[in-house]
């Protein structure tokens, strides 16, 4: 039990907790401020990406050095560390459903924090901790012009889709799985290479 | 000593690349979200509105380079040095702003290649909207840094991008009012919506609107500096006067609606006209299409001077509701008009001589039924007078070129059939009696005498 509260003390989870604690929260307020259906797809999302941002800080410790050099075999506790922080955020933005009107369907949210965990953790590899967040940030920007309240998003073709799957609607099946792919893909990359050193 | 600062910081800061990566994201935004551009100024005022995206990235950039002490874990050490925040911090603020100014206008040079006619009117009013966005672009690094510099969070500058996005996106439907639309406030917010009714061209934003948003950026800018060089909650404090000062002053002056900020471009639609022979003058909005003309006005005045003399000798191409003079031309000017936001150069020539020899080229009498100038024709049939009237035009301007009537499009069904009756019932008459018809035509639509231009057409007077 001690290895793990030091773990997760040297990774900030506190802080990353308490700033994913407040985005439910804000997910919550904002759903009940906000009544426009496509207002409130848009926040959910931006809520989303707030919130899984916020593990990028996490994902690097205090001293590369000192992880590489300690007998502990990172790669599965790493996969284990993106996949267990992706799916608290998933369930606590979920249950904001709990104490409200639901702002967006469990499985949109779902679809939308596995991949942008994925493009966290990808970034994370890549980039390094800091600059993780660049990643999912000008991606979900990017795509925000083709969501609800500004335009609609495109139906066709496929990598039109695949490229916006963030706005796409929760049934849209290759949105799923580019979102999914982004997990795999990320949470690999991270788990082998680890956080790039920056 | 100064300059070799600022060297340093422009190179070794991430002022260059956050304004490479600000300048891509705005390009590809410009390209991919509108078809090409009509004119400069529908891009100069979409540059401003996508500032919704390319303002948080600056706040986010300045956030980053905000913290680069903490990151770099030198602060402790830094703020032990002799020399004062406001001079240590100013080389840095200037590189950001140079950083934030270059992607303005390397945005706005790569936008042109989505610009489908560079060399077009290039209107006065385009040159203060660049200039505001540029400042909105350094007050949004500077306002970055200072939130930077107080909370130095590896969280602050993606966090801020998805705050100013959320932010700007839920700020304005929330300002608009039902009935009277948006209130000039919204002036306040970094990005700038065209009007309303989509006239880019036909439009520049008032000097009033303008100053008072420049007044506003500057204090917003001015805070954000006094912030970041300030050292004690005293001074930060203080640091808050110039935003609350410009709030004060700039708010009572914008305009109350933001629809009333937008103001007519009298130069965009004055005509300008080409030297040699015969003459053809265009809105200047449109001038860049004066050279494409010249064929196309020499074709339908050489048939007008065939088949109907006198014949005119200058060619004018208006624009629907440019607010000028709605007098009849005179005799030796042939007046037809296209819509705003008609590309001239799009149309075929074939398709410019039908539009210049619609009604024998004569525009529409303002006092007929449905044949004001500027109306867009919808689907769905239209009364019968209206039909009948344009159908007289066109039957007019198919005589004169030797040709069938075009084509229906929606809604034209009904004038293209009545057109093709006109002009089946022309051409059974002997030649001298059909042009005295058309010139009948003609000489009723200089004056718009009252009267049925298709009974005129057909010698039928009398049976309605």
């Amino acid at each position: 039990m001690r290895p793990l509260v030091l773990y997760l003390r040297s990774r900030a989870a506190p802080a990353t907790a308490a700033t994913v604690l407040g985005c439910a929260v804000a997910l919550w307020a904002l759903g009940l401020a906000i009544d426009h259906p496509q207002g409130r797809v848009l926040t959910a999302l931006l809520t989303a990406l707030a919130a899984t941002i916020a593990l990028a800080p996490g994902l690097a410790g205090a001293d590369p050095d000192l992880d590489r050099a300690s007998a502990i075999a990172w790669p599965p506790r790493r996969a284990a560390h993106i996949v267990v922080a992706g799916a608290v955020v998933a369930a606590l933005l979920a249950a904001t459903a709990l104490a409200g009107q639901q702002m967006a369907g469990t499985g949109h949210i779902a679809r939308n924090v596995a991949g942008l965990a994925g493009l966290v953790a990808l970034g994370a590899a890549v980039l390094g901790a800091a600059r993780a967040p660049l990643l999912p940030v000008i991606w979900t920007v990017l795509v925000l012009r083709y969501a609800p309240p500004m335009g609609e998003p495109p139906t066709r073709p496929a990598y039109k889709i695949m490229l916006t799957w963030m706005v796409q609607p929760p049934d849209v099946r290759s949105a799923t799985v580019t979102a999914v792919a982004l997990a795999v893909a990320g949470t690999l990359a991270y788990a082998v290479l680890g956080s790039r050193r920056s | 000593m100064g300059a070799r600062i600022l060297g340093i910081e422009l190179r070794r800061s991430v002022a260059m690349p956050a304004a490479l990566v600000i300048a891509a994201v705005g390009v590809f935004v410009l390209f991919a979200s509108n078809p090409p551009y009509r004119s400069w100024m529908e891009l100069v005022v979409v540059q401003r509105d996508i500032m919704q995206l390319t303002w948080p990235l600056a706040l986010a950039a300045g956030a980053w380079q905000g913290i680069r002490e903490r990151r770099s874990r030198v602060e402790e050490l830094i703020a032990t040095t002799a020399r004062p925040r406001p001079q240590r911090v100013l080389p840095v603020a200037t590189a950001m702003a140079i950083a934030a100014v270059v992607a303005y206008l390397v945005m706005l040079a790569g936008g042109t290649g989505h610009l489908r006619h560079p060399d077009g009117y290039f209107p006065a009013g385009a040159v203060p909207l660049i200039a505001l966005g540029a400042l909105a672009l350094v007050a949004a690094a500077w306002l970055g840094l200072a939130i930077g510099a107080l909370l130095p969070s590896p969280l602050t500058a993606p966090m801020l991008v998805v705050i100013a996005f959320l932010g700007l996106a839920v700020v304005p439907p929330m300002l608009r009012d039902q009935d009277r639309g948006e209130p000039g406030a919204v002036l306040l917010l970094p990005f700038l919506q065209g009007p309303r009714d989509g006239g880019y061209e036909l439009q520049v934003l008032s000097a009033r609107a303008n100053l008072s948003q420049a007044l506003w950026l500057v204090a917003v800018a001015a805070t954000g500096l006094a912030l970041l060089a300030a050292a004690r909650t005293a001074t930060r404090v203080a640091a808050l006067l110039p935003v609350l000062l410009g709030a004060a002053i700039a708010v009572p002056a914008m305009p109350r609606q933001l629809a009333a900020a937008w103001v007519a471009d009298p130069r965009a639609t004055e005509v300008v006209c080409t030297r040699d022979e015969p003459q053809v003058c265009i809105a200047r909005m449109h001038s860049y299409a004066l050279d494409e003309l010249s064929g196309p006005a020499r074709q339908a005045l050489s048939v007008l001077a065939a088949k109907l003399p006198p014949a005119p000798t200058r060619v004018m191409l208006r624009t629907f509701g440019d607010g000028r003079d709605d007098g009849r031309p005179p005799a030796d000017t042939l007046l037809a008009f296209v819509s705003p936001d008609d590309d001239v150069l799009a149309r075929t020539p074939d398709d410019l001589v039908e539009i210049m020899l619609d009604g024998a080229g004569v525009p529409p009498c303002p006092n007929l039924p449905g044949a004001s100038p500027g109306k867009v024709i919808s689907g769905g049939s239209r009364p019968d007078a209206e039909a009948r009237y344009l159908a007289a035009r066109r039957a007019a301007g198919a005589w004169l070129l030797d040709r069938d009537p075009e084509p229906a499009r929606a809604g034209e069904e009904l004038d293209v059939t009545l057109a093709r009756q006109a002009l089946d019932a022309l051409h059974a008459l002997p030649a001298d009696r059909q042009r005295a018809r058309v010139a009948a035509l003609r000489d009723a639509e200089r004056t718009c005498a009252p009267g049925d231009r298709l009974d005129l057409l057909t010698g039928t007077s009398g049976t309605r």
